[in-house]
């Protein structure tokens, strides 16, 4: 006989969990009771808000491609959740969110901290449970699990009321304790993997006999660990890439098919490639408005085919003349078998070859001007002396095993235009929704997925003192990989320049003072540095790097630089301001 | 325009929810709405006539959900096969949602 609450945890261990990331509280108890008897095998981490603890699942599932798990009591605990629920669906990161309910006596009664979380969380999840009896809990949890990382991932909701954590149930049989798997219902949703093989040959055939192919390569390549099958068909059909945000990382930016990031904040040649392109093959990415612009103008001239394992994906934003739902590695790799029947035409053709040089002119064109290489003539520390330096780090041959995880707002678009991004999962950072104070509790649990790695956090100070109370987490847990780099300007940035280019210059709530960061990590008992000159930037990163614990530069930079190109909201990607 | 969808969904005590939820967020609003137990255990058929602009799209948000097993659109366009059992697995892997432009 097991508790309701051994039950979670066994099937927890038999999903092969190792860490979780929580808060307890009263309707979560029996669970943490049952916990100390997993220690060998349940890490828990203790966080310091619930927020910070979706944050950290989320960092641990999108540095290690494993599903994160968050646990929380119901209420305040639950609802504290809501957001990195959002943020993984969102970014589509396999993620389950435990949380515990009032006892079902008192459902529906207005109990003290009884929060509908599964109504709440029903347009953000995948799938949402709602468990009264303990016998369900090992299916539940087998279930969910599947869902959440199977077809396109994203977050599940189970919620586990009290008194079934208390119950106590027999082990059934379809328990898998004696191997047996439990048996899933996939109801309608079975992920179609393969793509359709008519719509794949139609693929590579209008690919091949393009003028002016692109391929766009989004998030759906990392998550299908797809990085090597992209760069063979790449390099084979002779087609340049480019990567939207969470896309970065799917081929190494040093290749010469690479041309850097579309949309908002990408690059002049990028969005000129897309508005000049014939075909263009989006690959596992959903245009995103950031990416497209106004959808209407974007890639005008092209044939679009849109390859998404969501079928609700296709023609959501931009219309696909082809179609395919499908997961991207087998996609890809079925359109390599392709691509090798037209090999004699694609190596014999010339357009490939001066499409590239064509916009690689644009490149050498626009990047000299462009305010993003062009660092003014001052003595100020600006952003870019603190990317530039972290750049170099990176790419020396003595630092291998890093990942980045960045905020929100300039910090992360510079960060996402200025380093040169080379390995899948390198780049973690949150897109789609956009939360603010992501940073920090994602590096934790990066930092754990990763222990011998180094995770640099770029933040701002905005965001930052959002969630930074987690370094009392990263400490009480002893993380010594965590390099926290904060770009502080003293504004809340990026409306800060909305503000300045749309909005006369009315810095309505932007300004943005905050303590000394270094003291305060120093009070958290973690090293802090402060930088405000442009000499002393290389000597705090090699610092941070060889320092063996965990750091928090402070750097105090210019206040009002900007990120260049930006395209204005709603306007076509044709329409970038560049300075 | 006025799409009548027919949905075999799962008795689960979400899965109204869940779906009527996607018509709220895109901003369309129900005419009518039948929701039935079938002759198969564990099943139940939701009618709907709903007001939508981008009705394939929701139709595709409707079968990711992991409570709804099929979902057939009877109006607005040829689908014409009004049996809802017609295929209680309509949405499987045999790339039926793939389609090619000529």
């Amino acid at each position: 006989m097991l508790t309701g609450a051994q039950s979670m945890c066994e099937a927890l261990v038999r999903e092969d969990v190792r860490v979780i990331f929580g808060i307890p509280g009263g309707a979560i108890m029996p669970f943490y009771n049952a916990l100390p008897g997993y220690r060998d095998r349940l890490h828990h981490v203790l966080c310091r808000h619930e927020q910070g603890a979706g944050h950290a699942a989320e960092g641990y599932a999108r540095a290690s491609g494993r599903v994160g798990v968050c646990i929380a009591t119901s209420g305040p605990g639950a609802t504290n959740l809501v957001t990195p629920i959002a943020d993984a669906w969102m970014d589509s990161t396999p993620l389950v969110a435990i949380t515990g309910q009032v006892s079902s006596a008192l459902l529906g009664t207005d109990a003290f901290q009884e929060t509908d979380i599964m109504g709440i969380t029903i347009p953000i999840t995948k799938h949402s449970y709602l468990v009264r009896d303990a016998r369900e809990i090992s299916k539940v949890f087998r279930e969910a699990f599947h869902i959440a990382s199977t077809g396109r991932p994203g977050p599940v909701l189970i919620d586990v009321t009290k008194d079934a954590q208390q119950a106590r149930v027999e082990q059934a049989s379809e328990d898998g304790e004696n191997g047996a798997p439990i048996a899933l219902e996939e109801g309608g949703r079975a992920p179609v993997c393969d793509g359709d093989r008519a719509a794949i040959q139609k693929a590579v055939a209008l690919l091949v006999h393009a003028q002016k192919p692109l391929i766009l390569a989004g998030n759906g390549v990392i998550q299908s660990s797809a990085t090597a099958e992209l760069l063979l068909f790449a390099e084979r059909a002779r087609i340049p890439v480019i990567t939207t945000l969470h896309g970065k990382g799917a081929l190494p930016e040093n290749h010469p098919l690479s041309l850097g990031m579309p949309g908002m904040h990408g690059w002049v040649h990028v969005n000129r490639a897309i508005q000049e392109c014939d075909v263009l093959f989006n690959i596992g990415g959903r245009f995103d408005d950031r990416v497209t612009g106004k959808a209407s103008t974007f890639a005008p001239k092209a044939t679009i085919i849109h390859v998404d394992i969501d079928a609700s994906e296709i023609g959501k934003n931009v219309r696909a003349h082809v179609g395919i739902v499908g997961d991207a590695k087998r996609v890809l790799s079925a359109m390599l078998e392709e691509v090798i029947l037209h090999e004699p035409r694609v190596a014999t053709r010339a357009a490939n070859t001066e499409w590239l040089a064509h916009i690689r002119e644009l490149q050498e064109r626009h990047q000299p001007h462009q305010a993003y290489v062009r660092r003014p003539n001052t003595n100020q520390l600006m952003p870019h002396d603190v990317y530039a330096a972290l750049n170099r780090l990176l790419a020396s041959s003595t630092h291998d095993g890093y990942r980045v995880v960045t905020d929100v707002g300039q910090h992360q678009m510079w960060a996402a235009q200025l380093i040169e991004w080379r390995h899948p999962r390198s780049h973690i950072t949150s897109g789609g929704a956009g939360p603010m104070g992501f940073a920090v509790p994602a590096a934790l649990g990066a930092a754990l997925a990763c222990p011998d790695e180094t995770i640099w956090v770029i933040v701002g100070d905005g965001g930052f003192q959002m969630t930074n109370q987690e370094l009392a987490t990263i400490r009480q847990e002893n993380v010594r990989n965590v390099k926290v780099c904060i770009v502080n300007n003293g504004y809340l940035g990026m409306v800060r320049q909305w503000q300045e280019l749309f909005e006369d210059r009315v810095y309505s709530g932007t300004p943005l003072s905050g303590p000394c960061f270094r003291q305060l990590a120093e009070a958290y008992g973690i090293r802090g540095i402060t930088v405000d000159r442009t000499g002393d930037v290389d000597a705090a990163f090699e610092y941070a790097s060889e320092y063996d614990n965990s750091v928090v530069i402070d750097f105090r930079v210019e206040q009002e630089a900007n990120v260049f190109p930006i395209v204005p909201q709603g306007k076509s990607i044709g329409e970038m301001i560049t300075a | 325009m006025t799409h009548t969808l027919i949905a075999l969904v799962r008795d689960r005590p979400a899965a109204l929810n869940r779906a009527v939820s996607l018509f709220r967020r895109r901003g369309y609003t129900i005419q009518q709405l039948l929701i039935k137990r079938t002759e198969q255990p564990g099943v139940n058929r939701i009618t709907v006539d709903v007001d939508a602009e981008n009705i394939d799209q929701l139709v595709e948000q409707l079968r990711r959900l992991v409570d709804v097993l099929t979902v057939r659109k009877v109006t607005g366009d040829s689908t014409g096969d009004r049996s809802p059992f017609a295929g209680p697995h309509y949405w499987q892997a045999d790339g039926a949602n793939d389609h090619v432009e000529d």
